[in-house]
């Protein structure tokens, strides 16, 4: 199998800290996925991500990047040039004074031309809708704009895998769709990896693998419809269903017969549908 | 009587400079004392430059705020440190409220800075720790060396124990896990009943503010599009699609069997109220 991501029993603990923080992690991201990260709080989710691309490396184990072991330090550009990250809180991703010079920074540092670096900052910000913003000061944006400014940020950089923690935690319901949107256009028009670290279960439940952390391990690992049957066990880790699953399983334990998987609101919709039809 | 009021509220980011924005556009609220009120509004709205100004954390560039009746910037500079007591507000980032030493000393600070002693600061800051599920071990932590989540109960706790009598939330919930969500919004609501406090939640989650606040106050590019019952807010998921919110998901399905003309009852907003209209839709179509 064709792997971006490839860690092997990686355990990480941070310095000074008595406990470890990830906990024999083998886990492998194939070429062009899509998959969902999830786990409560703590559980070692940014941890993990700022392994794939060489912020931290670990203790214990391994963590290579299109077989590049991320131990190596000279070859942090070439890590860096394959995975890219949107941070969990953009305050710490922003740098430069301007919007437009903070999406440039990455593309800078990559010895990306000057005109290309115009052209693909112009992209990414028409991407996240946020052109008309350009020459603001990122400090001065709302907490969902400096979310936005962030992604662009990452996009410019074009790598071909990108790692998002938790892009969507401070956007309105459209900002949250549309960068879905924009994510599954990436994987799927564009073939780059992306692994979405999240604690909105119906984003996961639209992804192709979900992954669950708890407490510094990896729980389960399979695909969204069978994850989300797991309601009690999913639970029992901090975590929760898409609403509209939950409300079927609510249904069902009142003795109404809506099947199990139903994770998207069509699919509810259509499965009540169903239910008045035979009743009828 | 209202506890929060505005009269003409303006607020005029940069005035004079060429990145001149106008934030909040002449506001005019009023927010009786003992609401449950979620605050919500698309990126940019006004949502977090509004609420800033209920604690005195920002001055009007025209009009008023008035809290308990009282006209938050004529009563001197004395009195505003009073207004920042009683109106605890929590940042929509943690970082930015974050600053001390250790987690403990961090939520210690309001109590501290209010003037009570040791004793009833050592207590205030244990109770709203546990209050937020942060662990006694946590609290010896760097708040820089925790994880996000961790982050935001922190910041939470170091509110909560001013016991505010207006306690405003800038997203409290983001970035939780959902049992941390679910426990925090919890604690918020027991914290609102049981205190009789008025409570502000600026919230992207449809599902949380119609499970828990009983009044929306909507802002839609730097003006108060509407202020009312929680019900009447999602009665309409067109006006709020335009205004790029939503309603939660189980709203939107029965709405979509209504469209079908499967469904003919009151707006859906809840899961439990979803399970009673389904019920009732089985049972009217067995009986038929
Ligand atoms: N800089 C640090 N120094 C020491 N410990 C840390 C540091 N950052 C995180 N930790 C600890 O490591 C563990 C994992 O943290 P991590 O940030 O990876 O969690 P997470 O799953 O991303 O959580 P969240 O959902 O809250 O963002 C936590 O127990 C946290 O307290
Ligand atoms: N310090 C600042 N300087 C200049 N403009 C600002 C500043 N802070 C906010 N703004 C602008 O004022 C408007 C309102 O921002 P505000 O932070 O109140 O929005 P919000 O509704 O809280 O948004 P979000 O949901 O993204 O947090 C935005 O257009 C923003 O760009
Ligand atoms: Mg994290
Ligand atoms: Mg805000």
């Amino acid at each position: 199998m064709d792997n971006i991501i490839q860690t092997e029993g990686l355990s990480f603990r941070y310095e000074g800290s008595d406990t470890l923080a990830l906990n024999n992690i083998t886990l492998s991201i194939e070429r062009g996925s899509f998959v969902a990260v999830l786990g409560h709080n703590g559980s070692g989710k940014s941890t993990l991500a700022k392994h794939f691309n060489a912020i931290l490396t670990p203790t214990e184990g391994s963590c290579h990047i299109d077989g590049i072991d991320t131990r190596e330090q000279d070859r942090l550009y070439d890590i860096r040039r394959r995975v890219g990250m949107v941070f969990q809180n953009p305050d710490n991703q922003i740098v430069a004074t301007l919007v437009e010079e903070d999406v440039a920074f990455g593309l800078e540092n990559l010895g990306v031309e000057p005109q290309e670096i115009r052209r693909r900052v112009d992209q990414a910000l028409e991407v996240v809708g946020m052109e008309a913003f350009k020459l603001h000061a990122p400090h001065q944006l709302s907490g969902g704009q400096k979310q936005r400014v962030a992604i662009a940020g990452v996009l410019a950089m074009r790598t071909e895998c990108i790692v998002f923690d938790e892009p969507t935690a401070m956007l309105d319901p459209r900002g949250r769709a549309e960068v879905m949107e924009a994510m599954k256009h990436l994987n799927r028009n564009h073939g780059v990896t992306v692994v979405l670290i999240t604690h909105f279960m119906d984003e996961a439940a639209q992804c192709d693998r979900v992954v669950v952390m708890d407490s510094g391990s990896v729980v389960l690992d399979d695909s969204p419809e069978r994850v989300f049957t797991q309601i009690g066990a999913l639970r029992s880790l901090g975590l929760d269903v898409p609403q509209v699953t939950e409300f079927a399983d609510l249904m069902r334990r009142s003795g109404i017969n809506l099947p199990e998987g139903i994770l998207t609101e069509e699919a509810c919709v259509a499965e009540i549908e169903k239910l008045l039809t035979a009743r009828q | 009587m209202a506890v929060i009021k505005t009269e003409h509220l303006t607020y005029i980011y940069g005035a004079g400079t060429p990145y001149e924005k106008r934030a909040l556009d002449d506001i005019n609220l009023s927010i009786e004392a003992g609401e449950f009120v979620g605050v919500i509004g698309h990126t940019g709205s006004g949502k977090s430059t509004l609420i800033q100004h209920f604690n005195a954390l920002l001055k009007p560039t025209s009009g008023k705020v008035y809290i308990d009746g009282v006209d938050v910037w004529a009563a001197g500079k004395a009195a505003l440190q009073g207004f920042r007591f009683d109106v605890g507000l929590v940042f929509q980032y943690p970082e930015h409220q974050l600053f001390e030493e250790t987690v403990y000393k961090d939520i210690a600070f309001g109590p501290r800075n209010m003037g009570l002693s040791e004793r009833e600061i050592d207590e205030r800051v244990r109770e709203a720790a546990h209050y937020v599920g942060l662990t006694e071990a946590m609290l010896d932590h760097s708040p820089f060396e925790i994880s996000g989540g961790q982050k935001r109960r922190a910041a939470i706790a170091g509110v909560l124990s001013m016991r505010p009598k207006v306690l405003i939330l800038d997203e409290p919930t983001a970035g939780l896990d959902p049992r941390g969500r679910d426990q925090i919004l919890r604690l918020i609501a027991d914290y609102h009943r049981t205190t009789g406090s008025t409570v502000l939640i600026v919230s992207h989650s449809m599902e949380d503010v119609a499970r828990y606040a009983s009044r929306i106050l909507i802002m839609n590019n730097a003006k108060v599009h509407a202020y009312l019952p929680v019900r009447e807010a999602f009665s309409d998921p067109e006006v709020l699609m335009n205004m790029g919110l939503s309603v939660p998901p189980i709203t939107r399905v029965f709405h979509r069997l209504s469209q079908k003309g499967l469904y003919s009852g009151p707006e859906v907003l809840t899961l439990e109220e979803g399970k009673a209209a389904l019920k009732a839709m089985l049972g009217g179509a067995k009986d038929a």
